[in-house]
């Protein structure tokens, strides 16, 4: 019974045909709607949802093929059926390729109208679920704007969603490339102040006296240049949350400037006489350890704990490589679509050693080189040779000794599963045997393969033969 | 009018039959599935189902003309 309550839009400027359709669908228990033109049609779709488009190819306005694009073009979800005066081949592949479900030539034969929209909307239910799971994956993989699934990504949800409706300062710390701009995004987003402004400025970025400018503002003739008045980042963050990144870097008497509105809640622009009183979050950032920032005097101590009411630490990349292909696949789309490419995935090698390198600029460094090879890769699949050398080159190091190897014995070997609970004597022996097997069984390049001495090699191997007896 | 002309405009005369012929269609039929939701008679339904059949042979005639100009 569910086809009674799907809803279909027909569109034609022929109001007999409309009178007629509209009727034909009502008796087979559809939710009919109709319009006059193109634009009206598109406008419809916009406002609501319809299982199925019924659009005749001529229209004024936009014409079906028009429409169609358009459709495809803004993402909204419907299935397209044309009806074509013209029962030509080319109008037929013109339709189908620019996504038409079908095409129907005049005059429509009622049962055929009848046998394909059941059809069309089998196809358009399709398509519903595959994006509701897709959805679905998607929110057990992405927290707001943060990927990863890691145990220490899902702490710092847990932070953050513990947090984010509370008026407590934040600090963020971690290495560069971690994300901290979006943890401060998406506690302004999960906060009460969402809807109010997000206000974001790199302190180290900008040199001292800008600086205050831009926190504070300044009034017209503060200044030389200062030709008109103008509101710095704690006015525009008013009611919502400013975003303070790279603090550790800002100079001591800022610092101080800071402090005092972070305990007043006011503060004066540049040139100016009247205290103006705000209510802002204020969420911070270094990739400083703070510890020792406080040592070395490169953070007030009254100002870091004003601002610590909450601490969050970012874990960098290298320990947290289980969302590396959460990632990967993140990005993989991300590139494909800007670039219009289609590149289904990576080659299991390039795979391996995107999973061994230790990613120092962690995921802005991952996201610039899947972009990278994205724009670089040719074939359907990303391979090593369009990754940095850098990545390769730290990653290869470790299969180096291979390297004089027949092709074909190496590369894909390099890896074996062993299972949990495995006795470590036990690990060891399947180690050094797996490794003898790979270098054709010659011990000195095992033992150098290994990082132990031929001796070593030598005295385990007749241990395990005596064991066997 | 020449040849061309005449071709080109029998085409057009054609093809703009095809609207109200589809709507003929289309609507002829609402009325006999309406009718016989109803429960009318048979003869009468049977004058529905001669109207539609011959709009049908209408479109039929045309059509053969047309692929027979080309």
């Amino acid at each position: 019974m569910s086809k009674k309550k799907e809803k279909i839009l027909i569109a034609d400027d022929e109001e007999s045909i409309v009178i007629g359709l509209t009727a034909l669908l009502e008796e087979e228990g559809y939710d009919v709607s109709s319009v006059m033109d193109g634009l009206k049609a598109f406008d419809e779709l916009k406002r609501q949802n319809y299982a199925l488009l019924l659009a005749d190819l001529k229209m004024p306005g936009l014409d079906g093929l028009q429409i169609l694009n358009k459709i495809k073009k803004s993402g909204i979800q419907t299935e397209v059926i044309i009806i074509t005066g013209k029962g030509t081949i080319l109008t037929a592949v013109k339709a189908m390729k620019a996504g038409a479900y079908d095409y129907l030539t005049k005059p429509v034969q009622p049962d055929r109208l009848r046998s394909i929209i059941p059809k069309a909307l089998e196809h358009y239910r399709l398509l519903i679920s595959h994006k509701n799971l897709e959805q679905q994956i998607k929110q057990l993989t992405h927290y707001e704007d943060l990927i990863g699934q890691s145990s220490k990504m899902l702490d710092v949800y847990r932070i953050i969603d513990a947090v984010a409706d509370s008026t407590a300062n934040v600090i963020i710390t971690g290495e560069s490339g971690t994300g901290k701009e979006l943890v401060a995004r998406a506690i302004h987003k999960k906060s009460g102040r969402k809807s109010q402004p997000f206000v974001a400025i790199n302190v180290s970025a900008l040199p001292e006296q800008i600086l205050e400018n831009e926190l504070f503002g300044h009034e017209k003739g503060a200044f030389t240049g200062a030709i008109s008045e103008k509101p710095g980042c704690f006015e525009l963050a008013n009611k919502g949350t400013f975003f303070l990144d790279e603090i550790g870097e800002m100079a001591m008497e800022m610092q101080t400037k800071l402090l005092r509105v972070l305990e007043e809640q006011r503060f004066r622009r540049l040139g100016g006489k009247k205290e103006i009183e705000v209510d802002v979050r204020v969420i911070a950032a270094t990739n400083i350890i703070l510890k020792q920032a406080l040592e070395e005097k490169k953070l007030r101590e009254d100002l870091y704990f004003r601002l610590c009411v909450v601490e969050i630490d970012l874990p960098p990349l290298r320990q947290r490589l289980d969302d590396v292909p959460i990632l990967i696949e993140e990005f993989l789309n991300f590139f494909n679509q800007k670039n219009n490419k289609n590149i289904e995935g990576l080659t299991q090698r390039c795979q391996q050693a995107l999973m061994r390198y230790n990613w120092p600029g962690n995921v802005r460094e991952l996201k610039n080189v899947i972009e990278r090879a994205v724009l670089l890769t040719r074939t359907s699949k990303i391979d090593i040779d369009v990754l940095p050398e850098r990545v390769v080159a730290a990653t290869s190091e470790i299969s180096d000794t291979f390297a004089d190897m027949p092709e074909g014995e190496k590369a894909e070997g390099t890896v074996m599963a062993i299972p949990f609970g495995t006795k470590f004597d036990e690990v060891e022996r399947r180690v050094l045997l797996e490794t003898l097997k790979m270098v054709g069984n010659n011990k000195t390049k095992a033992a150098k393969v290994l990082g132990i001495s031929l001796k070593t090699i030598h005295n385990k191997l007749r241990k395990y033969q005596h064991e066997e007896k | 009018m020449d040849k061309k002309e005449l071709k080109s405009s029998l085409e057009l005369f054609a093809h703009k039959l095809k609207n109200p012929i589809h709507a003929a269609v289309i609507n002829l039929d609402v009325l006999k599935v309406k009718l016989s939701k109803q429960g009318t008679d048979k003869k009468t339904l049977k004058h529905v189902e001669i109207a539609a059949a011959e709009v049908q042979r209408i479109s039929l005639i045309i059509q053969n003309y047309f692929d027979e100009l080309k």
